[in-house]
């Protein structure tokens, strides 16, 4: 019986070719593991090259005081792009499946929620937004960001992303605070929050919000300054 | 049989008890090797979204490795101890003009798509519209000659009938994916979209 467990196993270890459709699961999604483990590592690196570049521009303000005033407006170009991490008032809204319903379309939070949510804070005035999933995923929105729906997960910046999810705002925390209670502008949430239990809240006591940088592509290859 | 001897009767015998639990072996092992496959195929979800999230993934990972081989070489000019004033001036303007396409701060210039939509859209089906684009690649966009960046709020379009958006960004990616069945004209709003080496796009208000 170990004989026929051993060669069992040996055989399936060596399917040479996909045969069935199981098998063409699996190998989609262990290819989507390894693009996931290779997108971290990707972002990783970038991350650490922009930390070597600003370390090395910030030695150049003291050195070469010429470009002081160039690496300054680099800088602040680049914080409003969304490359640099940042902390400031603001809040932290939370929208999550309803745990008190059974799973039907308007009882759990979609990719079109947050596209609205980020929206609808920056027609108030919100300075920068980022979306933390499960696990403590955070992405910040950038002009590159599209937030998509994929079948039960919500894709941003090419990270896989779930509930519950944090919606950390910069921006004016009074105004931050009108705008989440705009039962009007958000009628389609807050519909589903009385009907259906869908969780959307403010965070208590977050007054300083602090958001990750942009980690995501953001690459210009056709369009050019005028 | 009966002229067997003891001995081949015993050595049959085992023979088929081996044979049978060699067979059951391979039953039991194929069975776990193939329940835990499907296991592992059931966490996931459906083969065509994983497949959606492959291509998403397979597209920024090219683009990430774009960038890092360009800011790589960035660091390695600015590490190197001789560089000049003016070989730094150089590469910190690059930056400058990136970050100013990107947050609208200049008029910008390039190829891309023009599309046109003559049917009234809602605010939601703008933001999936500008969404849809930034997912297939857009590296500017202006709708209606106002220039749209990250925190540009769309409610201003809301109810309008007519839309003239100019998409600069790659040509043939942008008018496949708006253009293709199942695309973004198919899936939010029909429209016409053109493709155009010489779009122009103003800066932001």
């Amino acid at each position: 019986m170990v004989i026929g467990i051993i060669l069992a196993i040996n055989f399936n270890e060596r399917l040479p070719r996909i045969i069935s459709p199981t098998s063409s699961i699996i190998t989609l999604q262990e290819m989507q593991n390894n693009l996931e483990k290779e997108n971290e590592l990707y972002k990783d690196k970038l991350a650490e090259i922009e930390n070597m570049i600003s370390v090395l521009q910030d030695q150049t303000k003291h050195t070469q005081t010429d470009l002081k005033d160039l690496v300054a407006d680099v800088e602040e170009k680049k914080a409003k792009v969304g490359l640099t991490k940042i902390e400031d008032e603001g809040i932290v809204v939370v929208l999550n499946d309803s745990e008190q319903r059974e799973t039907n379309p308007n009882s759990i939070a979609h990719a079109s929620d947050i596209r609205d949510l980020v929206n609808h804070f920056f027609q108030n005035g919100a300075k920068a937004i980022s979306i933390e999933g499960a696990g403590e995923k955070e992405e910040r929105i950038s002009f590159f960001t599209s937030i998509d729906c994929i079948v039960n997960t919500v894709l941003i910046n090419g990270t896989k992303i779930v509930p519950p999810f944090k919606i950390r705002v910069l921006g004016d925390r009074d105004r931050m605070i009108t705008a989440i209670n705009d039962r009007v502008a958000l009628k389609q949430i807050y519909d589903r929050v009385d009907k259906e239990s869908l969780e959307f809240h403010m965070l208590d006591g977050q007054i300083m919000v602090k958001l990750t940088k942009y980690s995501g592509p953001a690459e210009i290859k056709n369009a050019k300054l005028k | 049989m009966q002229n067997l001897s003891k001995i081949t009767k015993t050595i049959i015998t085992r023979l088929i008890f081996i044979a049978i639990f060699l067979l059951l072996g391979l039953i039991v092992a194929n069975q776990y090797v193939l329940y835990s496959r499907i296991g592992f195929a059931n966490l996931g979800d459906d083969p065509e979204g994983t497949a959606l999230r492959i291509s998403r993934l397979y597209s920024d990972n090219e683009k990430l490795r774009s960038q890092i081989d360009e800011r790589q070489t960035q660091l390695n000019e600015l590490q190197n101890a001789s560089i000049s004033s003016n070989d730094l001036q150089r590469l910190l303007q690059k930056d400058r003009q990136k970050y100013r396409i990107i947050t609208g701060e200049g008029v910008v210039e390039g190829s891309g798509v023009i599309i046109n939509v003559d049917h009234r859209m809602v605010l939601t089906q703008i933001i999936d519209f500008v969404n849809a684009l930034k997912n297939s690649g857009a590296e500017a966009i202006s709708i209606n000659e106002k220039r749209i960046v990250v925190d540009t709020p769309l409610n201003e379009f809301d109810g309008k009938n007519v839309f003239l958006i100019k998409v600069i960004g790659d040509k043939e990616t942008l008018y496949s994916s708006l253009t293709r069945p199942g695309g973004i004209f198919e899936l939010i709003i029909n429209g016409t979209a053109e493709r155009s080496d010489n779009i122009v796009l103003p800066k932001v208000e």
